[in-house]
């Protein structure tokens, strides 16, 4: 059992006591006791050259030389990086009795309560404040805001300024000061009534910390939002507002982050030009609008101070001022009188002035903070430099971990000391009281969790401290709180101010992580949590355990083992295994420590083989020898408790886990990238070719829009939706982890990884495969619809019937026939049945489509190509086969509205099926009906003559009749020239004995004369049907029609003609003439009619 | 002909084939194969893919050749109905695969695998190797000249595929390029029936019982004829009572997934151990359950 303490070695009041964090709050002594000296910072200004050391004594000693007469230093430092400690300390340590020291406090952070200070510290003096901002009294807080604001706008107001501000022209440009009168501004805009509550103090210095009383983008996109809806003023508003319209839009897509920073500002000034200047023209009129509100005329400052210096002279004053932001609203005027150079003066009327100012570098790079100020600084001291993102200013004392630690020691052994050890101490000059001195465990104790010069760092340890400091972030992103006041109330004080928590066995708990550390940074890698949670099943021990290895070890996967520090102490996550019992928390690790490999100890090595692997050893036990060499060397490294873990992931993967995590918790961000990445995941990873989803199927159901993770979009039915799961929060980050991290990740954590990744894959494959199922329409009693075989029956029923094909060729002929290019027809469907036609018509604007569905339903390629290269014909051969039989298509779906937008040329061949399937079969036997029907109709006009013969007889009766009496029945005569030019071209009218005219012959004699048997099966009838002489047979059926019809038409006409006599009155030998071509004709027609010529 | 040399027979392709012929009525002149499978070739050659589809079946007995009719004939009275019943059925043959037999190699390349994973305690080594070693190494140990000389670097992507499509592996993407990974799960789910046959739902089955079918049914796990094989030329010998890397993750994944149940009595001695995966509460165990939750 160890010797470690279970308790705290400290009390919760000494803690609160001890940490107040603004200096001197809490006690003199405790000041003293926890003061860390200030180094290291940087020093500029005009007279830098004085500051012999960069530390807090160098600056006292340039300070407050004899000689010097006038300083105006600046303190530059982040909120909470000890600038108020470095001028308390001044205050302190100013030991020159002739100079009258003033320190100014933040306090509240107001203007009003700044005044206050002053006038209380300056006793005898109180005359000189009478009537000094006392018109804010009167005001309420809305009526301090509302004056404000008016006079915000009529600042705004051209010709209301003495002195205007330059942007004056631009101001009147717009009519702002029109823009921002409406009531509704005022009364609805949180601008000016935020500024005036932290200029009066009523906000309050724990909410203000040092925030510029300033306005800011937000403050326009708020303001543009309450005028839209308003009037404009003018037309050149109406186009300033539509701009700030679309800015504000943008300023609200801002996060924190990017709005902070000073990098980013000259980048938003140029994004948000309209805003940006909009905020410059209220800003650089604030200071009038506040001084008019508290009755502060802009000479009253400096005529104040100007009198106090007279008084004091030939004393020195020193003032020390803790924050400027305190003075926003007369800080320009404050400024003013603290550059104010004795020396430079002609009047030696005012006493010498040292002053030193706190400032953050926001308020010392605004562009309100003058460049003549600037300039007039002589000393001006930097506590940080920039960070790495450029953004905050790293303390400087506090840059390095030991440094860290130093701070965090002196505070612990003050706390443990506690506050009446401490008064007694009073300061000095005796070392600060430390109560390991005197501990039983101290050995132990210090041996566990470390020390810092006698101080024990229990209940952190050396890792712990730098870790939770470096992880502290501004949840605002508006500045750092990597800072001394950061390290007390966020990593310090949420341990120190709950010493129960350890003896209650339940630290570390949730509550040492302050809000400062935000929750990705607290979280720790899937692998480790796993580890956890196989070794524990106690949740709240899990987490514990957790937070244990992210700050106090090292929560790395490959930092998840057992491993031998160099003191022979057992690490887990390289946490002390006597950290774990002192926290009555459960040992992670063996009792051994693990080899390398996280296994048991190999045999020694043997030699290498002539492939340049490591044999076997030659007992036969596991070992991981058989490898590379350069992998064997890759072993050959320390002990893992003395190495460093270097993240193997990049900034871009280590966000992606966070993502991934906020989508897990139910809090999704940045969707779009989390879905590209399920999707690739899904698209690019499932071996599809085992999965019986044909390619036209997959690139339809599954793209890249449709494949979604639980909650980051609406889903509809079409949706693939991957659920919030365990399998796939792991499967992502392992294949992410897998692709981008690779073999450098640990061992352990990479052979975690493949198993979630295969098994991820393993779920999706069955889960691609029913949301296939669902989405694809079944047939009627829920069995798979093959759409191969409806595509092939669809396109081979039209290449049937457009004769490009035959049911009794080759099955593999229609096979390749229905897959390649469409030919041109040769059955001449128009001239068919009418059925026949229809059928063929019903695909034409679809069969393009059926066909790139069928060649990608079919195709086998080899490797990543959509070429068609090799055809999975099996379906397709039996199709042709059911359909050559029956004429009927296989059964399809009940064609339905609910077929998604994705498949739904689906519905195009459901459609196609059905109505194919319903003509079909009828085809044959109407066309075969059809033919006979025509048959006897040209038997019976041929009047038992030859073609070529009947042809010629009528055509001899037309063109004589027609000769004669030019008038009759002119359209008749004329369609039958036609008619009878096309069986010209057709060859009817040749006297060859194998042209057309014979096959119609034998056709006709063949189907009424010599009862030729026709095929009773459908496909041997189509075949002869589609090798009928049809469209000889469809002409000469027209031209016989015609025939028939012109010499109906003739001899109507020459009936009437005789019955009625000639119309004219012509001459005797006229009359003569027509009844001699009269008879001639009618003998003629006779003689056709009867069949006698 | 065999898988090996077959490359273009892809699983795929081979059972479009077999489907094809059973189309046709069991029997399809070996003339008129190329005419419905190759539809970019318009002279009367036989390409490549059609060649090696046809030689692949034929190694696995799913077809034979007629030679008197010139025809290609179903080797296969029931054929599978989808292709994942396919991979059943190739399974199921290449694990009767005498070892003589070319095709022999394709689960004997995997038993080494499984022997060398196991060796190495995990796959992680796989990562390190090209497929130029890794092929290598499996010619020089898995056979004698004539039959090492089946796997090569050019035939180890075309292995790979046939051993995904049976579920016994995956493709990783790995920076760097691809992996093979290991991986039964699926394999030992659709044998699920099999491995339980006469074992009722909650009902307990010693871990020797199942151990014994496992390696019966896939030989190149735990105490199968090909892993044993396998671990003497490699030259390692695994530790009594304790489960191979990939045969862990399986019976892991399943437990996981609730198909079965790894259960363990107490702290028995005889209780077999999984190989060690520090993520996962279940080490070892002493019987196996089938749980009322079907495999497939």
């Amino acid at each position: 059992m160890t010797d470690l303490p279970r308790t705290a070695c400290w009390r919760a009041d000494d803690a609160r006591h001890v940490l107040a964090t603004e200096a001197l709050e809490g006690s003199e002594a405790a000041f003293l006791a926890t003061h860390f000296p200030i180094t290291d910072f940087e020093i500029e200004g005009t007279r830098s050259a004085e500051v012999e050391t960069c530390d807090e004594e160098g600056l006292y000693d340039a300070l407050s030389s004899s000689d010097v007469r006038h300083a105006f230093c600046v303190v530059e430092g982040e909120p909470g990086s000890g600038k108020s400690h470095l001028i308390r300390w001044l205050r302190g340590r100013w030991s020159i009795e002739d100079d009258e020291v003033l320190l100014i406090q933040r306090l509240d952070g107001s203007l009003e309560g700044t005044l206050r200070q002053l006038q209380l510290k300056l006793p005898g003096l109180e005359a000189r404040f009478e009537g000094f901002a006392a018109r804010a009294q009167d005001l309420t807080a809305t009526g301090q805001a509302n004056e404000f604001f008016s006079n915000l706008v009529l600042a705004l107001r051209h010709g209301h300024l003495t002195n205007p501000p330059p942007d004056q022209d631009w101001c009147e440009k717009f009519s702002l000061d029109q823009v921002l009168h409406p009531a509704e501004v005022m009364e609805r805009w949180s601008a000016p009534r935020r500024i005036v509550e932290l200029l009066s103090g009523r906000k309050g210095d724990e909410d203000r910390d040092q925030d510029l009383a300033r306005f800011v983008l937000d403050d326009i996109a708020e303001l543009e939002e309450i005028l839209r809806p308003l009037p404009a003023p003018s037309p050149r508003a109406v186009r300033f507002l539509r701009e700030l319209q679309k800015e504000a839009q943008g300023i609200r897509s801002l996060t924190d982050e990017e709005k902070s920073g000073s990098d980013n500002q000259e980048a938003l000034r140029i994004r948000f030009e309209n805003s940006a200047q909009l905020v410059d023209a209220l800003n650089a009129r604030r200071n009038g609008a506040v001084q008019n509100v508290l009755g502060i005329s802009t000479e009253g400052l400096k005529e104040m101070f100007d009198t106090l210096r007279r008084e004091l002279a030939p004393r020195r004053l020193v003032l020390l001022l803790e924050d400027i932001t305190a003075w926003e609203g007369v800080d320009n005027q404050l400024i003013d009188v603290l550059v104010t150079n004795v020396e430079t003066r002609e009047d030696n009327d005012l006493c010498p002035m040292v002053s030193v100012v706190g400032l953050t570098p926001v308020y010392f790079q605004d562009r309100h903070f003058q460049a003549n100020y600037r300039q007039r600084i002589t000393h001006h001291v930097r506590l940080g430099h920039a960070d790495s993102s450029g953004s905050f200013q790293e303390v400087s004392s506090l840059r390095t971990g030991d440094a860290q630690v130093r701070f965090a020691a002196s505070y612990l052994r003050a706390i443990r000391a506690g506050r009446e050890r401490l008064e007694s101490w009073g300061g000095g000059p005796d070392p600060v009281p430390n109560t390991c001195d005197g501990c039983r465990y101290r050995t132990e104790c210090h041996a566990a969790f470390g020390e810092e010069r006698g101080v024990g760092l229990f209940p952190f340890n050396r890792q712990a401290i730098p870790e939770l400091y470096k992880s502290l972030v501004d949840p605002t992103h508006r500045s750092t709180f990597q800072t001394p006041r950061g390290m007390l109330q966020g990593v310090l004080g949420p341990t120190l101010n709950d010493p129960y928590s350890i003896a209650a066995g339940e630290y570390p708990k949730a509550t040492i992580v302050s809000s400062w550390i935000p929750e990705e940074t607290q979280r720790i890698p899937t692998f480790t949590a796993e580890t956890i949670a196989a070794k524990c099943h106690d949740e709240d021990v899990q987490e514990r355990l957790a937070r244990l290895l992210r700050f106090w070890g090292s929560c790395e996967a490959g930092a998840a083992t057992t491993t031998l520090d160099d003191t022979g102490e057992l690490r887990f996550g390289n946490v002390r295994r006597r950290i774990y019992d002192a926290f009555g928390l459960p040992w992670l690790g063996e009792d051994h420590p693990a080899h390398d490999d996280g296994g048991p100890t190999p045999p020694p090595r043997s030699e290498t083989d002539a492939r340049g692997w490591k044999a076997g050893d030659e007992h036969g036990q596991p070992s991981d020898d058989r490898v590379p060499d350069d992998r064997t060397d890759r072993n050959k490294r320390p002990n893992r408790a003395d190495r460093p873990f270097r993240p193997v992931r990049t900034a871009e993967l280590r966000r992606f886990q966070e993502l991934l995590s906020r989508w897990r918790s139910g809090a999704p961000r940045q969707t779009e990238q989390l879905n590209r990445v399920a999707a690739e995941l899904v698209l690019e990873r499932l071996p599809w070719n085992r999965l019986d989803i044909p390619q036209w199927v997959r690139t339809r159901l599954f793209t890249r829009d449709l494949i979604i993770l639980e909650g980051t979009r609406q889903a509809r039915s079409t949706h693939f939706v991957l659920p919030n799961e365990d399998w796939v929060s792991r499967g992502i980050e392992a294949f992410l982890d897998l692709r981008d991290a690779g073999s450098a990740l640990d061992r352990n954590e990479l052979e975690r990884h493949l198993r979630a990744y295969a098994a991820a894959l393993l779920e999706l494959e069955a889960r691609v495969k029913e949301h296939a199922k669902l989405l694809l329409p079944a047939l009627e009693d829920g069995m798979q619809w093959p759409l191969a075989a409806t595509a092939t029956q669809v396109l081979l029923a039209r290449a049937w019937l457009r004769g490009v094909a035959s049911p009794l060729d080759p099955p593999w002929q229609q096979w390749r026939n229905i897959l390649a290019a469409e030919e041109e027809a040769t059955s001449a469907p128009q001239e068919r049945v009418d059925s026949w036609n229809e059928t063929v018509e019903r695909t034409r604007g679809s069969h393009g489509k059926h066909r790139t569905m069928l060649q990608s339903l079919v195709n086998l390629p080899q490797g990543d190509t959509d070429a068609l290269a090799f055809a999975d014909a099996s379906i397709g051969a039996q199709a042709i086969e059911e359909l050559s039989q029956s004429f009927r298509l296989s059964r399809v779906p009940t064609l339905t509205e609910n077929l998604v937008t994705q498949i739904a040329e689906l519905g195009y061949l459901i459609r196609d099926a059905n109505e194919t399937d319903q003509r079909l079969g009828k085809v044959p036997a109407r066309e075969r009906d059809r033919l006979k029907r025509l048959a006897l109709i040209i038997d019976k006009s041929l009047r038992g003559l030859s073609v070529h013969d009947h042809v010629q007889r009528v055509d001899r009766v037309i063109e004589d009749v027609s000769n004669r009496l030019p008038n009759a029945a002119p359209r008749a005569v004329d369609e039958w020239k036609l008619r009878k030019a096309e069986l010209g071209n057709l060859g009817f009218l040749d006297p060859d004995e194998d042209g057309p005219g014979r096959d119609v012959e034998d056709l006709v004699d063949g189907l009424l004369v010599s009862e030729m048997t026709l095929p009773e099966a459908q496909a041997e009838l189509l075949d002869w049907l589609l090798r009928a002489p049809v469209r000889s047979l469809n002409v000469l059926h027209l031209a016989l029609n015609s025939a028939e019809y012109a010499i109906g038409e003739l001899h109507h006409f020459v009936a009437t003609f005789l019955s009625e006599g000639p119309a004219s009155q012509g001459s005797f030998r006229e009359i003569q003439n027509a009844g001699e071509r009269i008879t001639t004709a009618a003998s003629l027609m006779l003689a056709i009619l009867r069949g006698s010529r | 002909m065999s898988l090996m040399t077959d490359t273009q027979g892809t699983p795929e392709r081979v059972f479009a084939l077999a489907q094809l012929i059973a189309a046709r009525g069991g029997q399809i002149p070996r003339d008129e194969v190329r005419h419905w499978l190759d539809l970019t070739s318009a002279d009367d050659k036989e390409s490549t893919a059609v060649r090696q589809t046809v030689g692949a079946a034929s190694s696995l007995g799913l077809v034979g050749v007629d030679t008197a009719s010139k025809s290609l004939v179903l080797g296969v009275n029931n054929l599978p109905r989808d292709r994942a019943t396919f991979s059943d059925w190739v399974h199921e043959q290449l694990v009767s695969l005498p070892q003589a037999h070319p095709d022999a190699v394709v689960l004997r390349a995997f038993a080494w695998f499984v022997a060398n994973v196991g060796k190495h305690r995990g796959t992680t080594w796989l990562s390190d190797l090209s497929n130029q070693q890794i092929a290598d190494a499996i010619r020089s140990d898995i056979a004698s000249d004539e039959e090492g000389s089946t796997f090569n670097v050019t035939r180890y992507p075309r292995w790979r595929d046939w051993i995904t499509f049976l579920g016994l592996a995956y493709d990783v993407p790995l920076k760097g390029g691809n992996v093979f990974y290991p991986y039964v799960t699926e394999r030992l789910r659709r044998l699920y029936d099999e491995l339980f046959e006469g074992i009722d739902a909650g009902q307990e089955m010693e871990v020797e019982a199942f151990l014994t079918r496992l390696s019966d049914r896939m030989p190149y796990l735990d105490n199968g004829p090909l892993f044993v094989d396998m671990t003497e030329r490699v030259e390692w010998s695994p530790s009594p009572g304790r489960l191979s890397p990939v045969t862990s993750t399986a019976l892991r994944d399943l437990h996981d997934s609730g198909v079965l149940e790894l259960r363990m009595h107490g702290d028995a001695r005889d209780a077999y151990s999984l190989s060690p995966d520090p993520t996962h509460r279940i080490a070892a165990f002493r019987a196996v359950v089938p749980t009322a939750r079907r495999a497939k």
